[in-house]
């Protein structure tokens, strides 16, 4: 496995795949949205669950580029499912800083591990985050399409600060999820030769 | 000695949208969507269109399921604020009301998207857009693989119920984590082995080749195309009203 040069065929499809999956585990775990407490809960679940797969594509593809073309195909999907742009900028952003961060860990360390996915992961952000850049419009909207009890309870889980505090709350998951992943690789994927 | 014939692609017949209509028509109903949402009116007719794709597409079972449920979420938003229901019920309701309405016109056009274009048409139409290898290639999978996904899903399901796995029984309760495993592990394995066989078959069709590669899928825009364009932009006049 080399880690260095650009990314052959052989990664695109790998990136291409754990995109897929990626996507698919967000709708499936999404659904939870309609109850509101489950909003900030989101951050934690998302990380965790995605951590699987997340660690088995390091494991597959060790080169810069990987988390980018993810993350503008991310952006992308989430811009043509309805979320406005902010997604796009978030998830590219987030996307070539953990580049960055995986690269500069050679993508052995667990540690740069670790951080990579959890800013990969803080692009999620950008698909709440009309919530609070566009308060009053969004709020309308919700409140339109989801009735005046949801709106509220909307309102009390997801204040201003917790745009900033899903900062942590991602961290945590991405730690959870990351650790799992790696404790996956190691019960299963190792032992099968896959990993 | 005869010559050979040349592998032609089938001509066109009927109702055909270029690839880059298609994508193009998605974010315009997307961002218009976004505008006009409080106009129920214009939302159903944007639901619509795409249920109309779907029924010349040969698709009738689905494009009724889904304008049906559509049909439902426009009977539960008048209901919606006249009783306030306890939470559980309300967030069932909540949930079908936002996914239909807000998702449903997106989702039925992605559809009718994926189901139609033909990946190495959708390669053309990304080659005249001069988008590149890097970007195209993990696309064009994602939009094969999501279809692969489930199917590995549902078998990977159907057995565990014979060990009592699944959601809700007692078993799930007593161990959650251990859930997500028996569930997340098989299909990652399957993945892993599916994608080194896409990988080999790709490369295998000279996917790592460096030189331009040729292509002959048939795309160009036709009149169908133009009456999508008329029809947006009779959708952006009627929005503005």
């Amino acid at each position: 496995m080399e880690n260095t040069g650009r990314l052959k065929v052989k990664d695109l499809i790998n990136v291409g795949i754990y995109t897929a999956i990626y996507l698919v585990i967000f709708f499936v775990v999404g659904m939870l949205n309609a109850i509101p407490v489950f909003y900030p809960l989101l951050y934690v679940i998302w990380p965790i669950v995605c951590g699987i797969p997340f660690m088995l594509f390091l494991t597959k593809t060790q080169k810069f580029g990987m988390l980018s073309i993810m993350s503008v195909i991310l952006g992308v999907f989430w811009f043509l499912t309805g979320y406005t742009w902010i997604p796009i900028l978030s998830y590219l952003v987030c996307g070539l800083i953990a580049d960055f961060v995986l690269k500069s860990g050679d993508f052995k360390s667990f540690k740069k591990s670790v951080i990579g996915y959890w800013i990969f992961s803080c692009g999620m952000i950008g698909l709440q985050a009309p919530m609070w850049f566009m308060a009053d419009r969004y709020m309308a909207d919700v409140r339109a399409y989801m009735g005046d009890q949801y709106a509220q309870q909307l309102a009390y889980y997801m204040p201003q600060w917790m745009g900033f505090a899903s900062i942590a709350i991602i961290f945590v998951g991405s730690l959870l999820g990351a650790l799992l992943g790696r404790k996956m690789l190691k019960k299963h994927f190792e032992r099968a030769g896959i990993a | 000695m005869g010559s050979y014939l040349i592998y032609q692609p089938e001509k066109r017949k009927g109702f055909w949208l270029d690839p880059r209509t298609k994508i193009i028509f998605m974010a315009f109903v997307t961002t218009l969507l976004f505008f006009v949402h409080e106009n129920i009116a214009i939302v159903s007719a944007l639901a619509a269109i795409p249920f109309l794709f779907l029924i010349i597409n040969e698709q009738k079972k689905t494009a009724f399921i889904y304008g049906g449920l559509f049909v439902l979420g426009i009977f539960s938003l008048y209901l919606k604020n006249t009783v306030a229901l306890p939470q559980i019920i309300n967030a069932v309701f909540v949930l079908l009301i936002a996914l239909v309405l807000r998702l449903f016109p997106t989702f039925m056009l992605g559809y009718y998207i994926i189901e139609s274009t033909k990946v190495s048409e959708f390669v053309a139409a990304m080659e005249i857009w001069h988008i590149p290898q890097s970007f195209v290639i993990p696309i064009a999978v994602v939009f094969r693989f999501v279809p692969t996904l489930k199917e590995e899903s549902s078998a990977i399901t159907n057995a565990m119920h014979m060990r009592e796995i699944q959601f809700g029984t007692k078993k799930f309760w007593r161990n959650p984590a251990a859930f997500l495993e028996y569930r997340v592990i098989p299909l990652m394995m399957s993945i892993v082995k599916i994608g080194d066989e896409l990988s080999a078959a790709a490369l295998t069709r000279g996917l790592g080749n460096p030189e331009k590669r040729s292509n002959i899928a048939v795309i160009g825009f036709t009149g169908y195309d133009a009456l999508i364009g008329a029809v947006s932009i009779g959708l952006v006049a009627w929005s503005l009203l």
